[in-house]
This record gives C-alpha cells, sequence and structure tokens, in this order.
C-alpha cells in the first residue's frame, strides 16, 4: 500500500526523486575525485624528479631563507623532547625552533627544561598578535636556536600567536608536538620559496602515519606500516588526502588548507590576516581561507603550493574514542571556515579559490556526508520495496563502493609510481587490501562522525576535547 | 514503480559499468606495480653487491686506478641506477677526475643513452638527460644541446643553455639568446643566470643594462650568489631609489649577501620605503650590519620581566 497515497503523493515517484538526487550528488562528488586524482598524475609526472638530500643541500643551502619551527604543544609530556630533538637536528642552514607551552598540565615543560637545560630568556616580540598572558621565556644553553615560551592556555591558535610574536625570520614552519619532521624536510619544502620568493606564501608539505614505525633519536629510522587495523586505514586515508587530493588542489590553485602538522607560511602574510583566528579547532584550514581571501581582495599575486618530497610523520589514534573525537574536531573546523567565508562561494573575485575550493567543502564537507549516510538507510529499502528500478540501486552501489575503492587505489598507485615510500611489496598488498576495506564500515563510521561534527557546530560547542598522546616506537 | 525515460536508465547502467570498470582498472595496474615491487626487491637483493662493487671500480677509474677493462661490470647496470651513481660522482669531482668520469660515461655508452634521451623523452627526462650531458664535451653533445635550445620546452632549453655554458666559446651570444626567450624568465632561469654569473662575472654584469626589467631581479641575484666582486657598483645602482621596487629588492639583498657597505647608506635611506618589501630587505640589511655600527641598538635588558610584558601584551 502506498503511505503517502492519503496525500495524494505517488510514493514510487517520490522515491525515484530521492534516487536521482542521492545519484547526482554522489556522481558530482565522484567526478570531483576523479578530477583531482587526473590532475594529481598529471602534476606528479611533470614535476621535476625529486633529488637526493645531499645534492638539494648543495643546491638550495646558499639560498634557502632562514626558517623558525613553531612547535605549539599542550600535555605532549609523552612525544615532546623526541619532537624537539628532531627538530634540532634538521638538515637546514639557518634555523629557529620556537617551542610553545600552551599552559599543559602535564610535565611538558618539565621535560623540556630537564632535557635541554632551559634558562630565562630577554627575548621579546613584537606584540603584533595578541595572546594569552605569557609565564615565562626560556633559551638552552646547549642549544642556541631553541627557545620556548610558557603562556596561560588558550588554544592551538592563541600559542601560535604567541610564538609568530617572537619570530625573526621572514617563514615560519608550523608543525604539531606530536610529529616527526624527515632530517630533509625543510631543504624540500622551501624550494617553492627559493624559485618564487615573491609570489608563495604558502607551502605544504606531505604528512604520513608514524604508527609502527621505528623512531631513534628522534628520526624514524624504519619505515614500517602500523600493526593495528584503525591506524592502517588512516594511512590509506593520509596518502589520499595527501598524494591526490593536497597535490590537485594546490596544482590548481585552490589549495584550502595547508596542514598545522607541517606548513610554512610567510609571517608578514600571517600578521596581515590577523594571525590565527581563535574560537575555531580548524585554525590550520582557518588561516589559509583567511590568506586566499586577502590576497584577492587585495588582487595580490600569490601562490600557495604543496610538495609531495618533504614528510613529516605523526601518530594517529589508535582507538574510535580518539579518533572520533579528531574528526568531529576537523568537521566543525572544516564548517566552521565554510561559514566565516561563505560569502566567497562562487564569487569571479575570488577566483578558483571561491567555486572549486569552497565548493568542494561545501558539497564534499557538508551536504555529502548527510546524503550518503541516508543514502544508506533510504535507496536499499526502495530496492527492496520495489520502488526504484535496479539500475538506479547498481549506480548507487558503483558510485559508493566502487568509486572509493578506485579513488583509494588509484592514489596507491600514484605513490608507488612516483614516491614509493611504502617500504616492501608486501606492505603495497596490505594498503591495497586496507583501501578496499576501508569503504565497508570505516567510511560509514567517519560520515557518522562528520554528521556528529554538524551537530556539535549547531550547538555551537567549543573546545579540542581530550586527547591522549602515544610515544614513538623506539628502535630495538 | 514510475518508468523513467530509457536514457536515464542508460545512463545509470553507463554510471555503474564505469564504475566498475575504473575499480577493476585500478586494481589490475595496482596487482601489476606489487608484481614488479616484489621483482624489484628480488633483483635489488641480487644487485646490491653489484652497486657496491660498481661504485669501487668508478672510485677506482677516476683515480687513474682501474683500467677500461675493469669497468665492464658497470655495462651490465640498468641506466637509470648508471646515471645515478654518475650523478652522484659528478658532483663531487672536478678537473681531470670529472674528464675522466666523463670517459668512464663514454666508454659505458650513457653518452649515446643521454643523446637519445634528450632527443626522445618526455620534458622532465630530457631536463634531466640535458643537466647530465654537462659533463660530456665533443660536438656531438654540444650540436645536440645547441639543437635543444630551440626545444619546445622552456625547462630543456633552460638546462641546455646551463650545460652549455661552462664550456661555450661565446657565453655573450648564448646569453643573449636566452635573456631574449620572452617565455625563459621564470624561475628556473636561476640556475642558467648562476652558471653565467660564476663563468664570466663582468659579463653578466654587463647584461644588467641590456636585459628586460623581468630578468634584472634573479641576474642580480645570481651575481650576488656567485660572489662576483665587480657587481657591487651596479648592484648600489640598482638598489637606489628610482628603480622598480623588486630591482631595488634584489639590489638591496644582493649587497648583503656580497657583504658590501654600500648596502648600509641606501638600507638606511630606504627604511620608510612605501612599498614593503624593499622596507624589508632595509631591515635585514641593517640586522646584518656589525653591531657596532648599529647606534640604534639598546643595552640588553638584565632580566625578561620587559619581555614578558611586551609579547603579554
Amino acid at each position: 500500500m502506498n503511505p503517502l497515497a492519503p496525500f495524494g503523493l505517488p510514493v514510487d515517484l517520490l522515491a525515484s526523486v530521492v534516487a536521482v538526487l542521492v545519484i547526482l550528488v554522489s556522481l558530482a562528488h565522484n567526478l570531483i575525485y576523479f578530477g583531482l586524482l587526473a590532475v594529481a598524475c598529471g602534476a606528479m609526472v611533470r614535476r621535476p624528479r625529486a633529488r637526493a638530500s645531499r645534492s638539494l643541500w648543495n643546491q638550495v643551502a646558499d639560498v634557502a631563507p632562514s626558517v623558525t619551527v613553531l612547535v605549539p604543544s599542550f600535555n605532549e609530556e609523552a612525544t615532546i623532547v623526541e619532537s624537539v630533538r628532531s627538530l634540532l637536528a634538521l638538515q637546514y642552514p639557518t634555523f629557529e625552533v620556537v617551542v610553545v607551552n600552551d599552559g599543559s598540565t602535564d610535565a611538558t615543560l618539565a621535560r623540556l627544561e630537564a632535557s635541554f637545560d632551559l634558562v630565562p630568556s630577554d627575548r621579546t616580540g613584537d606584540g603584533a598578535l595578541a595572546h594569552a598572558p605569557l609565564r615565562g621565556v626560556f633559551t638552552s644553553e646547549r642549544h642556541p636556536n631553541l627557545l620556548v615560551l610558557d603562556k596561560a592556555n588558550g588554544g592551538k591558535a592563541d600559542a601560535l600567536n604567541a610564538g609568530i610574536n617572537v619570530v625573526q625570520t621572514r617563514l615560519l614552519c608550523t608543525v604539531d608536538a606530536d610529529s616527526l619532521l624527515e632530517g630533509d624536510a625543510l631543504l624540500r619544502a622551501i624550494r617553492p620559496f627559493v624559485e618564487d620568493p615573491e609570489r608563495v606564501v604558502g607551502v605544504g608539505g606531505t604528512v604520513r602515519v608514524a604508527n609502527g614505525c621505528v623512531v631513534k633519536s628522534g628520526r624514524v629510522r624504519e619505515i614500517r606500516l602500523p600493526r593495528r587495523f584503525l591506524p592502517l586505514l588512516q594511512t590509506v586515508e593520509y596518502l589520499r588526502a595527501f598524494m591526490m587530493a593536497r597535490l590537485a588542489w594546490g596544482h590548481v590553485g585552490a589549495l584550502m588548507v595547508v596542514s598545522g602538522t607541517f606548513g610554512l607560511l610567510r609571517r608578514d602574510v600571517v600578521v596581515e590576516v590577523g594571525g590565527y583566528s581563535l574560537g575555531t579547532v580548524g585554525e590550520d584550514m582557518e588561516v589559509i581561507v583567511k590568506i586566499h581571501r586577502h590576497m584577492r581582495d587585495q588582487k595580490r599575486d600569490y601562490e600557495i603550493a604543496y610538495v609531495p618530497e618533504p614528510v613529516c610523520w605523526t601518530q594517529v589514534p589508535e582507538t574510535l574514542g580518539g579518533l572520533a573525537r579528531q574528526r568531529i574536531r576537523w568537521q566543525r573546523g572544516a564548517i566552521e571556515s565554510f561559514v566565516w567565508h561563505r560569502k566567497m562561494l562562487m564569487r569571479p573575485r575570488y577566483g578558483v579559490v571561491g567555486t572549486l575550493g569552497l565548493g568542494h567543502i561545501l558539497l564534499a564537507d557538508i551536504v555529502a556526508p548527510l546524503v550518503e549516510l541516508l543514502s544508506y538507510l533510504l535507496l536499499p529499502l526502495f530496492w527492496m520495496a520495489g520502488l526504484i528500478y535496479w539500475e538506479f540501486f547498481a549506480a548507487w552501489l558503483a558510485l559508493t563502493f566502487g568509486f572509493g575503492v578506485f579513488i583509494s587505489v588509484g592514489s596507491l598507485v600514484l605513490e608507488e609510481l612516483e614516491l614509493k615510500r611504502v617500504p616492501r611489496a608486501a606492505d603495497l598488498l596490505l594498503l591495497a587490501i586496507a583501501a578496499i576495506v576501508e569503504n565497508f564500515g570505516y567510511r560509514q563510521l567517519n560520515n557518522f562522525w562528520r554528521m556528529v561534527g554538524h551537530w556539535r557546530y549547531l550547538r555551537r560547542e567549543k573546545g579540542w576535547g581530550v586527547m591522549r598522546r602515544l610515544a614513538f616506537t623506539p628502535a630495538v | 514503480m514510475n518508468p523513467p525515460g530509457m536514457s536515464f536508465l542508460l545512463f545509470l547502467r553507463i554510471v555503474w559499468m564505469g564504475a566498475v570498470g575504473f575499480v577493476a582498472l585500478g586494481l589490475l595496474v595496482l596487482g601489476v606495480l606489487i608484481v614488479l615491487r616484489f621483482l624489484q626487491e628480488r633483483r635489488l637483493r641480487r644487485t646490491l653487491a653489484m652497486r657496491r662493487d660498481a661504485h669501487r671500480t668508478l672510485l677506482g677509474w677516476v683515480n687513474g686506478g682501474a683500467a677500461e677493462a675493469d669497468l665492464k661490470p658497470l655495462a651490465r647496470m640498468q641506466k637509470r641506477d648508471l646515471c645515478d651513481l654518475f650523478d652522484e660522482f659528478d658532483q663531487m669531482l672536478r678537473g681531470e677526475a670529472q674528464a675522466r668520469l666523463a670517459e668512464a660515461g663514454r666508454a659505458l655508452d650513457l653518452e649515446r643513452h643521454l643523446l637519445f634521451r634528450l632527443r626522445w623523452g618526455p620534458a622532465a627526462v630530457r631536463v634531466d638527460a640535458a643537466r647530465r650531458l654537462a659533463l660530456f664535451e665533443g660536438p656531438k653533445t654540444a650540436a645536440a644541446l645547441e639543437a635543444a635550445l630551440g626545444d619546445g620546452n622552456v625547462r630543456v632549453r633552460l638546462a641546455a643553455a646551463v650545460a652549455l655554458v661552462a664550456k661555450a666559446a661565446d657565453a655573450g651570444a648564448l646569453a643573449r639568446r636566452v635573456l631574449a626567450d620572452g617565455r625563459a624568465a621564470i624561475p628556473s632561469a636561476r640556475d642558467f643566470l648562476l652558471a653565467l654569473a660564476r663563468k664570466d662575472g663582468a659579463l653578466a654584469a654587463t647584461l644588467l643594462d641590456e636585459v628586460p626589467e623581468a630578468w634584472c631581479p634573479p641576474l642580480i641575484g645570481a651575481l650576488a650568489e656567485a660572489g662576483e666582486p665587480g657587481a657591487v657598483a651596479p648592484l648600489a645602482r640598482f638598489a637606489r631609489p628610482g628603480n622598480p621596487a623588486p630591482v631595488r629588492v634584489a639590489g638591496l639583498q644582493g649587497l648583503l649577501r656580497l657583504r658590501s657597505r654600500q648596502a648600509w647608506p641606501l638600507a638606511e635611506a630606504a627604511q620608510d620605503d612605501p612599498d614593503e618589501a624593499v622596507r624589508h630587505a632595509a631591515r635585514a640589511v641593517l640586522a646584518a650590519r656589525p653591531a657596532a655600527r648599529r647606534d640604534d641598538r639598546k643595552p640588553a635588558p638584565t632580566t625578561n620581566e620587559p619581555a614578558l610584558e611586551a609579547l603579554a601584551r
């Protein structure tokens, strides 16, 4: 019986309309990913071949500008010493490391003091950006290029703003305290700034999953895949996000996020846009969207580039709870940035950023998860009730699961063809299996967390939630 | 069920069949890559010892301690591995040892291989081939590089120019040809300008007055990077007010790099320049001035209290 018959509505027509809408949204979403994969392939093929570190040093060291590495840290006692050691050992001509202890309630500062012989410093900043009060400024007797700021808790954006005030170089590099930069990562990432210092205002590098890797003295000594299932699935996700999406967005000039885990920015431009925004949990995306808006408002020629070779290793959550908190936070950050800059959407003056960049956030981050979740419920129901033709159901299945597998596998192919950073053939096989499996369960879970992110945004919830840091796997 | 249009059903069929096709294609390609990786790993295990030997043999050859017959095992290596090995050596060697390396390259057919790649490879391969051919001298290579100066891809043209400039009899003619190429004013041109400045700094300084404005900043940068002392006067001229901002910035940065005292008064005058980039360059020059010359330097505070106050603002 037609349950909508009393309202005079043919239920099969409604079901078909819903199915068509779902399929069109899914098709648009997948076509964008398909396009991104194609652009990423083109960009990879055309890019100059990556050089060995030594050759890179010969070529770049003389002209590489000084960089300040900013490390905001909150309750990072498990990884902070290893991370700072890794940063101090970077292969780069001139750089300074500024760690901002954002009112940690654990032993983060104590560990830094004990490991690096910190003493009070008279270093002053220019006060360009506001932030929560400072409690102390320290330098290291053993490492003159290490500065530690201790401040009242104000959030990651606030910690970054405090750090930016003391930055004396033209370029700053943000690195998360639970991450490890490869020794030559800065040398590799600096190249766009060397080649075009006036146009390039930001550069993003690749972030990879460190869980399972063997770490010694702050360096990844042996690349290994995570031993646990959840981080393994995230390894595929990170490959897809960086090897395909960021590379392609950077290539078309609409890179909307330079990961706070590892990204370089021009200090003057960050100060011009008012620094990192407080009150958002996606401060890395927000600052990039602000820079796009600012530069395009002022009709300035600029570029925010992505370089695939420099790698930063990061610990990803190993529990469902930790992953859920991270994904909900990312979703809230994306919605906040979109809402704050919604006036850029489809406005010609913002070019590809307003059309493709923000349009993609709207479609992929806001509309598609909701549509996809609803479709899991409605389309099988419609088909089983005989309300839609099997072609609708087959197209939906193919678009939802088939294309998902294709995009993940495509990113793996790209990685293998161009970078070959997956250590062994057996690992590649394991990742290929993960690329298929993640579409059945994990992907749906992610969509659910995105919906929770929507809900929490609508309820105007603030804060990052509790995060548990894992120590890196030591070398045996 | 309401029957939708047949064309829409056909469209849906194309969608699902296309998706399935793409998945199959992706999995097939990945499967092939995994098999190739397995084979490569097996080959690598076998050839590891061979590579070590090749390194030792080549080292012996460039030091004059090995005969041509000793190079034979290297001929069995894949050309890509051989190119990487030669790159490694080329960066470390100069003069006679570098000439011996070129001789080995010729004996191992590497020069011919690179000439072929320069003619037939995709752009990135042609660029690499042109760069590597800089090691080799001789009419065939010179003619091929000359021909590559007319390549359709600007990066190949620039790489060929870099390879030619060190041994060019008339570097001026080559430089003028490159600088007249309107599409060559890209960041990659830096390598050519630097090679030119290192080969003949005086010539590069002369060219500053001839080239279009777009070339001035990178040429100034190359002169400074090459450490050409004769460049101080033209650099100071370009750092003066009246020149376009990018040129002035390059002039100031060049003088800073050459550690020339002429930069100080120019930088002091540029501190209040309306252009932000000029002001920034001026600040960098003044910050690098020896401490005794800095009249604006205040005594260092004895405690960190002022620092904390300033930061907490």
